[in-house]
């Protein structure tokens, strides 16, 4: 196996050091071009150009690597050559393997530290490191690793490169971006090992025969059987969506509640972009909207509000995200001022010299030359991706000053309570006298706090914050009148959601209740059912269905007990179609299942598999919808017929008997010119 | 019971519809110098790389060294010494990377052997492989795959492409081997005279049949070559079991025929030829009569009534 490895390394060597340096140039590329719309902080690893050169790089050095190192060696002597030795297929593989990925690591690895110590040397980011920011493009690296198994797949493969050759690649497609989805690191390593033992058994077996199907071990068919289907269901996926994105209108019929300047809760409605209505909630045209330029004229009348309450588990939290460990407060002007959470202080970073000036604590700023000691203790409880300068901690918010370098505690929550969210009301209408107030959320009420740390009124929540968690605060540009409006939790199952009104309380100037309105929930508009959409269900499978009525059983089992939703329910929001489309839907689903599943029982027959085997494939077929039957088609040998002098019926030609008659092959026909020793049994037994 | 290190049962190979290989039976006895003769397409690269388990039968099976061909392991490969044509190394390689490069897989590599071939083909140790003629890679490889000692040397048309010298040297190393006890040869090969020069027994296929496996001197004496003189012209021939080639001219018909007996000469005397002279075949003109095109062409200039 040395001996391998060391062969491998002197061959991809000069490729693995290409790959290398065109990384290492285009890391450098993503985190030093700078854009002054971004911030700083965005520039760093988890900057969404440098993960995007991470993700491509990783994912076409894993495929190309795999592919170079055995594309070349197929030519039948060179194979010949390679694997006619005294060692396993096994232990070749493995040497090939190893060396491949020792390669493909040094060229990804070694980018990636050198941005991380980069990123990490004070000097040339404004903004804080942490080391867990190089988790992103870890797991892009490691995404590659199943991308080159992927490549050693494609490439052993003996299929046409247009038929079923590069599902390979395909099916590691998923893998890169579930590994993108997924909220946390260790996710994106389980991911990682799954897709990564799969390929890498499939690419082990293909190894072992040449790409030939018949004799591979069971668990590697298996592999490769998953293999094939996922990369047919990727580019079927990739396919749908592309008609999908040509065919269908997003500029689709919408509706959604405002409030405008004056105080008036309305209803818009608007088709292909252009308003078309504006009502009151009792579904009454709008006088001063009935003119379509007037109609225009509603975005600039919207009142805007603050979130003060909102669940954001899952918003700029994931792994990728470089809100999880520094945030942002304000645009930056000389200096960008970041709240780090271990160092429990607000960090500011000279943006002309790149390097941390100092912080500031609860007691004050500190220079970077002097020791700090105090620190801001609690979990961080402020809104991502918001301009605020506000700190909202459980125990006290605090507005931080960046000019002055000083932070005032504008809010300290009473014993037994604690601070869930905090808000400044659009700035827009505050002026130098009357700057804008700041909402802050607590377990049971709000409050309205004044800059000065005066508190302007406090009112307590009028709805369940279990399902009216999304809370937002409006304010008059005079002043005179407050709004806060409820939505339905997003913690809550989309159904849920889509049930449940909305509402809006109104408040005078000094928190007492004036009105209730509730906004009834907008039905969610369908797409075009038509022809297409019908046409999907020939390509739908039926486990699929299965799968999403069971979940939809038990998600509504689950909520019976409180009363949420129903089964009926939960399928109307799920599929939002008329009885007729459904019908016909399920019919041709069906349909299209059951001839999968016939095609699939004559090509059964046709390459005479097993009884079991025809009934195990005819049932998985009809279950996976023509994914399957696809991945049946490219998966197995199609053996030549002939005809069966015995019986004059079409036999495979891999089997020693007629699968028919169970006659043998007819001898070579003899001419009378053959000539064999007289002596040598060659047809005796060994 | 005589000691075969190559049988083969049935041996099958389609690729796609097309038949490569059709039910070949063979049996190579320990020790021998095997021939394994067709044309272009014949099947006999096909076969050697079933049996050395590159490529998957169809059906039937072959034993190597008393193993399954399909599941040799590593111990009966390292037994085994492989040849293939177009003499592949891995061109980068320095000759002496590439003789260390194999040794490794080898535990009975005889250094001294490579080095001896290597000398013998005049290889200079720091040349790449890439840089090397033609005969000079064959040396090389032929150095490859005799230094581990196998007892069983397969080479898929070894003298493919090599000037006379280079195949005289490669010829040479061969029957070095062959004086080795109980070392066997299974070769095939497009120059005849090679074979006739090394192999005690052959095999021959056509469009994937077995049609001869036997020893030299058995194909040499079931093959004739009879000229039969006439006083006119030639009659037409009647249906001669054997028959592989007929060439009619003006007074004489000369004919090839596979397993001469004494119906055959019955035939022949019924053709009414005053002679019937029989000619030497070497293995060369038998295989060509062999392989090629049956049945009867003519030198018969036409008459002024057939030109009309």
């Amino acid at each position: 196996m040395t001996a391998v490895m060391w062969k491998e390394f002197r061959e991809n060597l000069k490729w693995a050091v290409l790959w290398l340096l065109g990384l290492a140039g285009a890391m450098a590329c993503a985190l030093l071009v700078h854009d002054p719309n971004y911030w700083q902080g965005n520039q760093s690893l988890c900057g969404s150009g440098f993960l995007l050169v991470t993700t491509i790089g990783a994912a076409l050095g894993g495929a190309l690597l795999g592919l170079l190192q055995v594309v070349p060696e197929l030519r039948r002597e060179q194979w010949a050559f390679l694997v006619h030795r005294p060692a396993t297929r096994t232990a070749l593989f493995m040497g090939k393997a190893l060396a491949g990925l020792s390669l493909y690591l040094v060229a990804t690895g070694i980018p990636l530290l050198g941005a991380a110590v980069w990123a990490a040397t004070p000097g040339n980011i404004a903004a804080p490191f942490d080391w867990r920011m190089a988790l992103p493009g870890v797991a892009d690296i490691l995404t590659g690793i199943v991308f080159y198994f992927a490549g050693i797949l494609t490439g052993v493969r003996p299929a046409r490169w247009y038929g079923s050759r590069a599902l390979g690649i395909f099916a590691a497609i998923p893998c890169a971006l579930i590994v993108h989805g997924v909220p946390e690191f260790w996710h994106a390593l389980l991911v990682f090992a799954a897709f990564g033992t799969v390929l890498a058994v499939a690419a082990w077996g293909a190894f072992l025969t040449a790409g030939e199907y018949r004799p591979q071990p069971r668990s590697a068919k298996l592999t490769l059987g998953l293999t094939l289907f996922v990369g047919i269901a990727t580019v079927g996926s990739i396919a749908a969506g592309f008609i999908a994105m040509i065919s269908i209108d997003p500029m689709r019929s919408s509706s959604y509640y405002i409030i405008d300047k004056e105080g008036m809760i309305l209803l818009v409605t608007q088709d292909y972009g252009a308003i078309t209505s504006v009502t009151d909630l009792d579904g009454n045209p709008v006088e001063k909207y009935r003119d379509i330029k007037a109609r225009n004229q509603v975005y600039p009348d919207t009142l805007s509000s603050t979130y003060v309450l909102r669940d954001w588990t899952g918003y700029g939290t994931g792994y990728r995200d470089g809100e999880r460990f520094f945030l942002r407060f304000g645009q930056p002007s000389d200096v960008a001022w970041y709240y780090y959470s271990p160092a429990g202080r607000i960090q500011g970073y000279s943006l002309k010299a790149r390097r941390l000036i100092g912080s500031i604590g609860p007691q004050g700023f500190t220079s970077v030359d002097r020791a700090t000691t105090d620190r801001f203790e609690g979990e961080l409880r402020n809104f991502p991706f918001s301009l605020d300068t506000l700190l909202v901690l459980p125990d006290a918010v605090y507005q931080l000053d960046r000019a002055g370098r000083t932070v005032s505690k504008i809010y300290t929550a009473a014993a037994e309570d604690e601070v869930r969210g905090a808000g400044q009301l659009w700035h827009g209408y505050a002026t130098p006298s009357t700057p804008a107030p700041i909402a802050v959320a607590t377990t049971s009420r709000i409050h309205l706090i004044h800059e000065n740390a005066a508190e302007l009124f406090s009112a307590p929540f009028h709805y369940d914050l279990q399902r009216y968690s999304s809370v937002n605060l409006a304010m008059l540009p005079d002043g005179a009148k407050f709004f806060v409006w409820y939505a339905p939790s997003p913690r809550l199952p989309v159904i849920e959601q889509r049930k449940l009104p909305s509402f809006v309380v109104e408040l005078s100037a000094d928190g007492v209740e004036l009105a209730r309105h509730e906004l009834p929930p907008i039905a969610v508009p369908g797409g075009q059912l038509g022809g297409l959409s019908l046409a999907w269900a020939a390509l739908f499978p039926c486990l699929l269905a299965v799968v999403l009525c069971a979940y939809g059983l038990w998600a509504s089992w689950v909520s019976d007990a409180n009363g949420a939703f129903s089964f009926a329910d939960w399928f109307q929001a799920t599929f939002p179609a008329p009885v007729w489309f459904l019908v016909t839907f399920a019919l041709i689903l069906v349909a299209s299942a059951s001839v999968c599943a016939l095609i699939s029982l004559a090509i059964a027959r046709r390459c005479a598999f097993k009884k079991t085997n025809r009934r195990v494939w005819a049932i998985l077929i009809f279950l996976i919808g023509p994914a399957g039957l696809l991945t049946l088609i490219a998966l197995r040998d199609w053996p030549a017929r002939e005809v069966c002098p015995a019986c004059g019926a079409r036999r495979v030609v891999d089997r020693d008997r007629c699968e028919h008659c169970a006659a043998e092959f007819a001898p070579p026909q003899q001419d009378g010119t053959e000539v064999f020793d007289d002596g040598v049994p060659v047809d005796a037994p060994p | 019971m005589a000691d075969y290190v190559i049988r083969t049962t049935n041996l099958t190979r389609y690729f796609g519809r097309k038949r490569a290989v059709y039910s070949l039976d063979i049996a190579v006895p320990r020790g021998c110098v095997f021939g394994f003769l067709g044309r272009n397409g014949s099947g006999k690269t096909t076969t050697i790389r079933m049996l050395l388990g590159l490529l998957e039968p169809t059906r039937g099976s072959a034993r190597v060294l008393g193993h399954d061909s399909a599941t040799l392991s590593p111990d009966v490969r390292a037994r085994i010494g492989y040849l293939a044509e177009g003499h592949h190394v891995y061109g980068w390689m320095r000759v002496e990377e590439c003789g260390k490069f194999q040794s490794r897989f080898f535990s009975n590599w005889n250094d001294d052997l490579f080095h001896a071939i290597c000398e013998y083909f005049c290889l200079d140790p720091k040349a790449r492989a890439k840089n090397l003629s033609r005969g000079e890679r064959a040396g090389l490889c032929l150095a490859l795959t005799l230094a581990p000692e196998p007892e069983l040397l397969v080479l898929d048309d070894p003298a493919l492409g090599l000037d006379p010298v280079a195949r005289r040297a490669l010829l040479e190393s061969m029957i070095y081997v062959t004086r080795q006890k109980d070392r066997t040869i299974f070769f095939s090969s497009h120059l005849l005279s090679d074979v006739e020069r090394v192999a005690d027994r052959i095999a021959i296929l056509d469009r994937g049949q077995l049609r001869a496996c036997c020893s030299l001197e058995t194909f040499r004496s079931r093959l004739r070559h009879v000229v039969l003189r006439f006083a006119g012209r030639p009659p037409e021939l009647p249906e001669i079991p054997g028959l592989l080639h007929a060439v009619r001219a003006e007074g004489e018909m000369a004919l090839t025929i596979v397993n001469y007996d004494g119906q055959t000469e019955e035939i022949l005397a019924r053709l009414g030829a005053e002679r019937i002279e029989p000619v030497e075949i070497s293995l060369e003109d038998g295989v060509i009569s062999y392989l090629g095109e049956r049945g009867e062409r003519s030198f018969v200039l036409h008459g002024p009534e057939d030109a009309s």
